[in-house]
């Protein structure tokens, strides 16, 4: 079941990193350089990154895509929120949460009892 | 679960530009597929998602209690998990069991479920629908596909952290990134969880 409100909650986390000022007050000290490779992508691009820094593993790819009220890269759902604003990214990323949420399973009692009694003997 | 394309379009904005739900879709396709989630790092700072290998985990096994070096998926968050941070009384880190796919699915078999369920049941931890489970594929320094255990996580200073001075294995992309905070905010918040509640 999909419930909007709950994944308003989840947008909510998941674009307040693309917020200067709001990451400013969540993480007030964090100055310190980030920086990583992607595996297999030729193109790493620093944006608009809510950090000092870029961020880590944000790239573009070839094929812009233009919309109502910007354009972003084919290639990375969560760079949508750093190169676009207003309510057509909030929009989209509500709809790939819900999306995702709407996808969950719970494993079944059998098997999560199979996992609670042994994990640690496989866990290696 | 198989989604077709337009059953994940009934998710989106129907306002949105053809093309543009198009790439949205095609986000969540390689999402499913496990693609683009984890990236090599060259930077010494701990972040959330955190791929490690070698972080003193406890273990409780036969009613006892014992230490040993296991990969894990760093929960805490990057900011109070870095250490050029400073904090008056540094904040323990959060992890998660990082388990190999396979073992995870030999368990089961050896367990007496069958070949087929257990098929299944990689199928769906692999396009990320279990709600307790977060698949690593492999790349970067990750050599086997892992499975992070969101109900079996435990906690340890930072200074033992450190100490065990445990290697990096990947971070997260931020697609990656922001399919770990949509399984977090799903697996430990449930606001719609349907229960009154008042003071006493």
């Amino acid at each position: 079941m999909v419930n909007k409100g709950f994944a308003a909650v989840i947008i909510m986390s998941a674009t307040a990193g693309g917020v200067q000022a709001d990451v400013s007050k969540l993480c007030p000290q964090w100055t310190h350089s980030v920086g990583a490779n992607v595996s297999g992508q030729g193109v790493i691009k620093a944006a608009n990154s809510s950090r000092p820094d870029r961020v880590v593993g944000e790239r573009t790819l070839p094929g812009d895509v233009k919309y109502s009220s910007g354009s972003f890269a084919v290639g990375d759902i969560s760079s949508l929120m750093l190169k676009s604003s207003g309510s057509f990214s909030a929009d989209m990323l509500l709809g790939a949460a819900m999306f995702l949420q709407a996808s969950q399973t719970p494993v079944s009692r059998d098997i999560q009892e199979i996992v609670s009694e042994h994990f640690e003997s496989y866990w290696d | 679960m198989e989604w077709t394309r337009e059953e994940m379009q009934v998710f989106l904005n129907e306002n949105l530009l053809k093309e543009n739900l198009g790439a949205v879709v095609q986000e969540l396709q390689e999402m499913r597929a496990g693609r683009g989630m984890i990236a090599a790092n060259h930077d010494d700072s701990l972040l959330q998602g955190d791929v490690y290998d070698k972080v003193p985990c406890v273990l409780r096994a036969g009613g006892e209690l014992r230490l040993a070096n296991r990969r894990v998926l760093l929960l805490s968050n990057s900011c109070d998990a870095s250490t050029d941070n400073p904090r008056h009384l540094p904040l323990d880190l959060t992890v998660a069991p990082l388990m190999r796919l396979d073992r995870y699915a030999q368990m089961l078999l050896d367990k007496g479920v069958s070949e087929s369920a257990v098929a299944d049941i990689t199928s769906g931890i692999r396009k990320q629908e279990k709600t307790n489970l977060i698949y690593i594929p492999v790349g970067a320094l990750v050599k086997e596909e892992m499975v992070a255990l969101l109900d079996r996580v435990q906690s340890l200073s930072i200074g033992e952290f450190q100490a065990a001075a445990p290697s990096r294995l990947a971070v997260l992309t931020q697609r990656g990134f922001w399919i770990l905070l949509v399984k977090l905010s799903m697996h430990f918040l449930r606001p719609h969880e349907g229960v009154g509640r008042t003071a006493a």
